[in-house]
């Protein structure tokens, strides 16, 4: 038994987020652009609990909420109301690049206190 | 827009001192009987009553985060984080735990066994062997995919118990450090230095044990995977943080009940123990006047690595995780709305 040479690097993923076969991971349920309903798939605690911390403390919006409809669905739901200044949509922008910001700025900390 | 305040002034020029919702914000209580204050508030206008502007600003997260590391070992690094909230720092425990991968046994090939350990519970036992080796080198396996020496590892275990010239038994427990690593011609590039060759992490973990004449022969495939799938791939032993305690004194107590509250502190009253939970065996007369809390937004981290990285490159890969993540979902996003 012997591995396979010459490996076709575009065959497989070099990400550190494990390669996911589903065709979307996020779908949009909205009647009005100010509320919306996001489904996420294969996503938890991990992302809901902080994309509802971020909505929540952006001025724009009115209200966010997620929850776990089922353990054994690998599924998310977030729902965002906004004040209606922006869609539901660029909130959840906004707040993912919040959270980016966030995260960037605490590995910019980390690598600066290690180096010390 | 309003200049947002220091997070310490309560008594702010447009709004109202309220000693006691400032508390709830910063801190969480512990009573005799429960926790109090729990759970944060992160609503925007929450605490515009008292002039906080409780909204999300770079400028004043960049202000107010700190880290200051308390103690560093490779494999177990504790640290403190301040300024950062709950639900911030519990997605990168949890990504620590569950989405930072490793290399694992996943397939185990078995070509002769003849120990009286079964085939499956010996699979499942080296699947839990943590293997010293980069994961950041290898892809991920694609399933129904033939392995390459890009996403798969090989070692082989050889072992057969026998009894020397003088009677001695050998080999009567087989131990992690007999898996021997096969490497792909490709491979022998990636590892140039003796040191770095994959193997796993302790040399001593017993795997087996066998009598005269048993033989066991495997070939075991290590893929990369991350901990949600399976625990075995999870790159820490744990990761965990807590709260910073707070214990004050009413100034009321003076005299002889300081001096009886002193008198009992070592050993009775301000017992914290391991966890960093206090042991409330207050006295009863005082009650009233000693308060235990918990800084909301001060935590003491604590990553102790299984062995593949350091503790330092896992808490930066989670970060780059959690950025990745991010991208992956505005990416979705951006797509369904074009």
């Amino acid at each position: 038994m012997t591995l396979a040479s010459a490996p076709n690097a575009t065959d497989s993923c070099n990400s550190f987020i494990p390669p996911s076969f589903d065709v979307n991971k996020v779908e949009i349920i909205s009647d009005r652009p100010d509320c919306a309903t996001f489904i996420f798939t294969d996503e938890d605690h991990t992302l809901g609990n902080s994309l509802h911390y971020v909505l929540m403390k952006n001025p724009k919006v009115d209200f966010s909420g997620y929850s776990i409809p089922h353990p054994s669905d690998n599924r998310m739901n977030l729902r965002i109301q906004t004040k209606g200044h922006i869609s539901a949509q660029e909130s959840l922008l906004q707040g993912l690049n919040d959270i980016k910001d966030i995260s960037a700025h605490i590995l910019d900390t980390f690598n600066n206190t290690a180096d010390n | 827009m309003v200049k947002p305040k220091k997070s310490t002034s309560t008594s702010a020029s447009n709004g109202v001192s309220d000693p006691n919702l400032e508390n709830k914000r910063t801190k969480v209580t512990v009573t005799n009987s429960s926790v109090e204050n729990a759970r944060g508030t992160y609503y925007s206008g929450a605490y515009t009553s008292i002039g906080f502007d409780n909204s999300f600003s770079l400028e004043k997260f960049k202000e107010n985060f700190k880290i200051n590391i308390l103690s560093e070992k490779p494999y177990e690094l504790v640290f403190e984080m301040m300024g950062v909230d709950a639900p911030i720092a519990n997605a990168i425990r949890r990504i620590l735990i569950s989405e930072v991968p490793t290399m694992a046994i996943e397939k185990v090939y078995i070509i002769n066994n003849t120990s009286i350990l079964q085939d499956e519970v010996l699979a499942h036992r080296l699947g839990l062997i943590p293997i010293k080796v980069d994961p950041r080198k290898f892809n991920f396996h694609l399933p129904n995919k033939e392995y390459t020496a890009e996403d798969t590892l090989i070692f082989k275990l050889k072992v057969k118990c026998e009894r020397d010239a003088n009677g001695k038994i050998i080999n009567d427990t087989v131990l992690s450090k007999h898996l021997e690593w096969v490497p792909h011609d490709d491979q022998i590039a990636m590892f140039p230095n003796e040191e770095d060759h994959p193997r796993p992490v302790e040399d001593d973990i017993p795997i087996m044990r066998l009598r005269p004449g048993q033989v066991i022969d495997v070939q075991l495939y290590c893929e990369k995977n991350i901990g949600r799938e399976h625990i075995k791939w999870s790159p820490v032993c744990t990761a965990s943080y807590r709260l910073l305690p707070v214990i004050s004194v009413d100034e009321s107590i003076q005299g002889e009940s300081a001096e009886k509250l002193v008198n009992t502190c070592p050993k009775k009253v301000f017992d914290i123990e391991d966890s960093g939970s206090v042991v409330a065996a207050r006295i009863q007369s005082l009650n009233q006047k000693l308060n235990f809390e918990r800084i909301r937004d001060h935590f003491i981290f604590s990553i102790e690595s299984t062995g593949a990285l350091t503790s330092r490159e896992l808490f930066q890969e989670a970060i780059k995780i959690l950025i990745e993540k991010c991208n992956i979902v505005e990416e979705s996003i951006n797509k369904l709305v074009n």
